[in-house]
């Protein structure tokens, strides 16, 4: 369906995207997922066509549309800032696509009414845009881009200006909206819940490349580089010193790998206090404990001066800060430092 | 991410890019041109440097008064404008009553009267034929009128406060209603009260804003010419009169092109110090201001209303004159011969044509003036609504040059610089509506380009990927959004072209006469028809004005646009 590749744009001397493919399937949710500044907004731009890359190629529906103007790809675009026509109301900022298309004025209307009930906001036509609340100026964001049935649905951190408890909301809401429509979609966040919430595959994108890109599940459970596993919020990342075939050795002791890493994840998933004697245990010194209810926070300093963080099921007694303690990592993973291959 | 920008506008590419010099192009010819033959002019009056005429402005007892003149009537009308403005300003900032932003908004209306219709309109209320002469002359059967303000310092003090007192008001009330009240409550229950809050708290607080509106008036008055013109008489010259006089009634050239790069000179300095000032006052606001209420005791009421009264006289007293005035018969009583005198050209007359025909030529001349002023004026709006900052920070200030130039400097640029080849536009008309465009090209541009700088990158995208051309977002984007303010500019530029008098005194040819050009020629003439049908037209230009001024406030959200 969509198929990106091996874009490079650069601003001036800075590059922004650097070799850059992805491949999107009919009816598939992508998440560009990443810090600000990594490329995921002007990757978007690139298949809107708001920006022309230096090279690599961009293909729809089995061919280049590249040199198809923008006005002309059919797509749909949610802008961050909603970008709604301070001049119209909500009407007539949903009809804009369809006008342009030329729909004529009754059907136009019709889709107008569809596409604000389908966002929940029926009753809306006359309201000034400039009167809305944020979630509601995102609905009409929302069904502006859909109205005119686009073949293809970009968002940008579309929740990105609403708060917390309403993006958790909204997020659900949009993932339903987006499948009753049967849309193909690509959505930018920064988020890594609402890329989790919305996301059939995610790509995590850091300084201008994709360093991983699978199911959020996969992603999550298995990150392949150190900046992959730090954004996801996996902080328990000791460095590889020397590695032999399958055995890594680290400050806090020699681990069995399944390939060539510059460091290792101790994933904090299925992690369980230990006798300090038993094989592949780690021990240390507590340094902070909090009291979160269901579990509690373990901050372990370990050899080396190697701060590690887990979470644990919450029992009556909870160690004091200075107790000499072990874990036992259930999953030890590989990572490398940059885009692997 | 702006480097995308332009590369999304293909369909207009080279068109484009030369339209954006049209506006560079007209300054170069239109404002550049003549200023530069002003200093060669003056520099070298016969082709070798000759700095004689500056020699003769610093030695010559006549020439330092003029420039004592100019600069101390500019300094007193200055102070007498803030020390009445600023207990107005205390009134409106403190005080809630009927009518009051209606009353504030009024009080600009005299940025939009023309300098002639102001003069003829207090000479028709305190001038030797006014309403209050005639009247008290009728009243205890006097041979002579026994106001004589005509041709004193008095008359002219009292039409720049006219002016610049709406001016002064409204800077000082929006910059001491923003202020945070709680600063003087402090000093309040600090112990101060009565004057000492005055001197230590109010005056100190306010002096940005005092400072400022005093500079705006100081560069007004410095530079006031019809005024003096008129109601001054020959004993009375600022250097922008000493200009014309040199130029037109003594053709010396180099020694007006000299005066007027002395005046340049000044005007430009005094300019620096106002963008710095005015640049102090943006930086002050505070969000939470002063609350307004009633006036709760006599005194309260009786501070209101003298202050109100004299808004209320100040501004509607003349103009009232000049409409009753130019209905009144030599003897009394109401005619309307003054207007229908304005259809007859007798032998005698100084003028070539009838009276008439100059509205006709203040329309046709103002119509050009909008149309061109429009199309420039969006240009240059576009020009200075891009995101290369380097090129805005350099173009932002040319295009307001023209604003800075005297009006008189300009017509006489246009004379020595437009008389002969490779521009010979001396016996054309189209002088005019070009002089008139550069004054107000800054105003076109002002009103647009607010507007155009809200439309963000992302509306216009938005509008693109919704399957707009390039055209389209803007018929269907830019265009409604900056409708209202192209409106505005457009009335600003029909207003400001049908008052433009100082320059238009220069370049207007005997046969194509504007109106306010031939109101000042009625009015050097003697007898009660020339002065009636001054009057008449002067009545006229005023009721034009006024529309201009009234449309501009309704259309106008937000109070006065960048001035």
């Amino acid at each position: 369906m969509l198929e990106v590749r091996d874009v490079r744009v650069s601003f001036g001397d800075t590059p922004v995207l650097r070799g850059v493919s992805l491949e999107v399937a009919q009816g598939e949710i992508v998440c560009l997922l990443g810090p600000s500044g990594c490329g995921k907004t002007t990757l978007l731009r690139v298949i809107a066509g708001l920006e022309q890359p230096q090279s690599g190629d961009v293909w729809f529906d089995g061919q280049s549309v590249l040199n198809v103007p923008i006005h002309r790809r059919g797509f749909g675009l949610m802008f961050q800032d909603f970008a709604l026509f301070p001049h119209m109301n909500v009407a007539q900022n949903v009809a804009f696509g369809l006008k342009m298309l030329r729909v004529p004025p009754a059907e136009r209307d019709r889709r107008v009414r569809d596409a604000l009930e389908l966002v929940g906001l029926q009753g809306f036509e006359q309201r000034d845009v400039a009167r809305l609340s944020g979630g509601e100026r995102q609905r009409v964001a929302l069904a502006r881009s859909l109205a005119p049935n686009p073949r293809l649905l970009m968002l940008d951190e579309p929740l990105g200006s609403l708060d917390a408890a309403l993006r958790e909301r909204l997020v659900v809401e949009l993932r339903e909206i987006i499948r009753r429509v049967g849309l193909t979609a690509v959505y930018v966040t920064h988020d890594q819940h609402e890329a989790f919430a919305i996301a059939d595959r995610m790509a995590v994108m850091n300084a201008g490349v994709i360093e991983q890109i699978g199911t959020p599940q996969a992603v999550y459970t298995r990150p392949v580089s150190t900046f992959v596993a730090r954004f996801l919020g996996l902080n328990n990342i000791v460095p590889v010193l020397r590695q032999q075939d399958d055995t890594a050795q680290t400050a806090l002791g020699n681990f069995h790998v399944s390939a060539p890493a510059d460091a290792l994840l101790l994933h904090p998933d299925g992690i369980e206090l230990s006798d300090p004697n038993a094989p592949g245990a780690i021990a240390g010194s507590v340094e902070e404990c909090v009291y979160l209810g269901d579990s509690y926070r373990l901050q372990l300093r370990a050899a080396d001066g190697i701060s590690l963080m887990f979470k644990l099921p919450a029992v009556n007694h909870l160690p004091h800060v200075g107790d000499l303690l072990a874990v036992q990592p259930a999953r030890v993973l590989p990572l490398a430092n940059g885009r692997l291959g | 991410m702006d480097s995308g920008v332009d590369r999304n506008r293909p369909a207009l590419g080279g068109l484009w890019r030369g339209l954006l010099l049209a506006p560079l192009v007209f300054l170069a010819l239109f404002f550049f041109y003549p200023l530069l033959s002003i200093f060669a002019v003056s520099l070298a009056p016969d082709g070798q440097l000759n700095l004689g005429s500056f020699v003769e402005i610093v030695t010559s007892a006549y020439y330092r008064e003029t420039l004592w003149f100019t600069l101390w009537q500019a300094a007193l009308s200055t102070l007498l404008t803030l020390a009445l403005a600023l207990p107005g300003a205390y009134v409106f900032v403190r005080y809630r009553f009927p009518g009051k932003s209606l009353l504030l908004a009024l009080a600009t209306l005299p940025f939009v009267l023309p300098t002639v219709v102001v003069a003829t309109a207090f000479s028709a209320l305190i001038g030797p034929r006014g309403l209050l002469n005639t009247g008290l002359m009728a009243l205890f059967d006097l041979d002579a009128p026994p106001v004589q303000l005509e041709r004193t310092l008095a008359i002219i003090l009292i039409v720049h406060v006219f002016y610049n007192y709406a001016v002064a008001l409204r800077m000082i009330t929006s910059f001491w209603a923003n202020q945070n009240p709680r600063m003087e409550e402090a000093a309040r229950v600090l112990g101060a009260h009565g004057w000492r809050l005055w001197r230590d708290i109010r005056l100190p607080l306010l002096r940005p804003a005092i400072l400022a509106a005093g500079v705006l008036v100081f560069i007004f008055t410095f530079t006031s010419f019809g005024v003096v013109l008129i109601l001054g008489g020959p004993r009375f010259a600022t250097l922008e009169v000493e200009i014309y006089r040199q130029a037109a009634n003594l053709f010396n050239l180099p020694m007006a092109a000299s005066l007027s790069i002395v005046q340049i000179g000044l005007m430009f300095l005094t300019m620096t110090v106002y963008t710095r000032l005015q640049r102090r006052i943006a930086a002050d606001v505070v969000s939470a201001g002063y609350v307004a209420r009633r006036p709760r005791n006599l005194r309260e009421r009786a501070l209101v209303l003298a202050n109100l009264a004299l808004l209320v006289v100040l501004l509607f007293a003349p103009l009232l004159a000049l409409v009753l005035r130019s209905f009144m018969a030599v003897g009394a009583g109401f005619t309307t011969q003054y207007y229908r005198l304005l259809a007859d050209n007798p032998r005698q007359s100084v003028l070539f044509v009838p009276p008439l025909q100059a509205i006709g030529n203040s329309l046709t001349f103002a119509l050009a003036t909008t149309a061109l002023a429009l199309v420039l004026g969006l240009i240059t709006a576009y020009l200075l609504s891009r995101r290369d900052t380097g090129l805005v920070r350099w173009l932002d200030p040319l295009f307001m040059l023209p604003l800075a130039t005297s009006a008189v400097t300009l017509g006489f640029g246009y004379i020595i610089a437009l008389d002969e080849p490779p521009l010979n536009l001396r016996a054309s008309p189209v002088l005019i509506p070009l002089a008139h465009t550069l004054v107000a090209l800054p105003f076109v541009v002002r009103s647009v380009l607010p507007a155009l700088r809200s439309i963000t990158p992302s509306i216009q995208e938005a509008a693109r990927v919704l399957g707009a051309s390039a055209w389209q977002v803007w018929r269907w984007i830019d265009l409604p959004l900056i409708s209202r303010g192209l409106i505005v500019g457009a009335i600003f530029a029909f207003t400001v072209s049908m008052g433009e008098f100082g320059a238009s005194l220069f370049i207007a040819r005997p046969d194509t006469p504007t109106m306010p050009v031939v109101i000042f020629r009625l009015l050097g003439q003697p007898g009660a028809a020339n002065y009636g049908q001054a009057l008449a037209m002067s009545t006229l230009l005023m009721a034009v004005s006024a529309a201009g001024f009234v449309l501009i406030e309704r259309l106008r959200a937000f109070g006065m646009g960048e001035f």
